[in-house]
């Protein structure tokens, strides 16, 4: 549970809004108001940085929500 | 990391001109976003509008010669004073003979000096300023330096990566030799290997242009592109960015001992807002130090730097001294950082070239 929270405090970080606002469910290229792709790049860098875990573009795209992303990088 | 250090050399004048010509993202980006996508682009980019050159027939050798002709006008410098001249671009009027020479003949400047072009995309302004620096030591005389980009002709409209991006842009720094200045500091770093994230692949020796490539080619992300238009890979650059640029600002910061509250402004290449604003995030540095004038030019590639000194502060350096940053950053992929210090140069502010 910690370890989600602290991915959701990441991306919220990242994506400019409050952790309480996002969730796993989140869908976030049609949830997050401000979305764009600068916003993708640096959650890509986000997860090759504090996850050691580096995510194809291609890879990226087929993602959807939030948990999609978290799945992805820490299974 | 490469570092070298230079002393006794001042900039005596600067001056940025544009293209009169403003385009507006949100109506041109119609062509290839749909309206909340290009909300969204405008909005983290941070740039609604771009100059660029109407007419064929305008160069970025037009622009940057207004620019110096604004210095001769205005400042006492004169033109019989010019020792050398250097001009940054990678858009010339011709393959050859060179950009530099042309500038002579049409400025009038003495005969008896060198002149030559640096091929340079983003990161240019700083490597001019680095050779027309050891210039000044060497010939003791004022180097008459020039950088300017007309990118317009080689960007596609209908290319998602670089069409709100790109745009023209001219400038001209007079440096001079001045016994009573402080160091002024350069770093400079090189990856040949990622070059292709930014690239134009036809024109040049190795691929001449065959007539297919002046064809508008359909791209994966659904871009049209041709084999002479500015291809970036958004992913490669933006990572370039974030991770090498950031690192190479907080080392020459460490290796010269300046701290960051020292420096009065940072002129960075006006890559997109976003990645401005995530460099000053990983330096800790204050985003109003960051000046900003991509919203209203566009990114010109090397002269975004002497354009954004001129927009943005113009006042405060021709007013007062200042230790400014330097940064310019991408096509190589190139850095080039410098932190100089300037003692109330003339500035010409940004001048329109009218068409």
């Amino acid at each position: 549970m910690e370890k989600q929270n602290e991915f959701l405090e990441k991306v919220a970080d990242i994506l400019e809004c409050e952790p309480d606002k996002i969730s796993l469910e989140t869908d976030f290229r049609e949830d997050i108001e401000d979305w764009d792709s600068l916003k993708g790049f640096s959650l890509l860098i986000l997860f090759e940085e504090e996850y050691d875990r580096k995510m194809k573009v291609e890879e990226f795209l087929k993602c959807k929500t939030i948990k999609n992303l978290y799945d992805a990088v820490l299974n | 990391m490469a570092y070298s250090t230079i002393s006794g050399i001042k900039i005596e004048a600067l001056t940025a001109c544009v293209p009169e010509y403003c385009q507006d993202n949100l109506e041109s980006g119609k062509l290839i976003f749909s309206d909340s996508e290009l909300k969204n682009v405008v909005k983290a980019t941070g740039i609604r509008y771009r100059r660029i050159c109407k007419l064929e027939d305008t160069t970025a050798l037009d622009l940057s010669i207004k620019a110096a002709e604004d210095i001769f006008f205005n400042s006492k410098i004169k033109r019989e004073e010019i020792g050398a001249v250097v001009f940054v671009t990678f858009t010339p009027d011709n393959q050859m003979p060179n950009n530099a020479t042309l500038v002579q003949k049409k400025m009038n400047l003495d005969n008896h000096i060198p002149a030559f072009d640096i091929n340079l995309a983003c990161s240019g302004y700083v490597y001019g300023l680095w050779v027309s620096a050891m210039m000044v030591k060497h010939l003791n005389k004022r180097v008459l330096f020039l950088d300017g980009e007309k990118q317009s002709y080689v960007t596609s409209n209908k290319d998602k990566a670089t069409a709100l991006l790109l745009a023209d842009a001219g400038s001209a720094t007079i440096l001079a030799p001045d016994k009573n200045t402080t160091n002024w500091f350069f770093s400079f770093e090189t990856y040949g290997e990622d070059r292709e994230a930014l690239h134009i692949p036809s024109g040049g020796s190795r691929n001449p242009i065959k007539p297919t490539d002046l064809d508008y080619i359909k791209r994966e992300d659904g871009s049209f592109r041709r084999n002479v238009d500015i291809m970036m890979n958004g992913m490669d650059v933006f990572k370039f960015v974030i991770q090498k640029v950031s690192a190479n600002i907080k080392n020459i910061l460490n290796e010269t001992t300046i701290d960051e509250s020292q420096i009065d402004f940072f002129a960075l290449h006006q890559a997109n807002e976003y990645m401005l604003k995530q460099i000053a995030k990983r330096n800790k540095i204050p985003l109003e130090k960051i000046p900003i004038s991509i919203n209203k030019y566009g990114n010109s590639s090397s002269p975004t730097v002497p354009v954004t000194i001129c927009s943005e502060k113009a006042e405060l350096f021709q007013n007062s001294k200042n230790k400014v940053l330097l940064s310019g950053f991408g096509g190589g992929l190139s850095i080039g950082t410098a932190i100089v210090e300037s003692d109330k140069p003339y500035c010409g502010g940004v001048i329109e070239y009218e068409e």
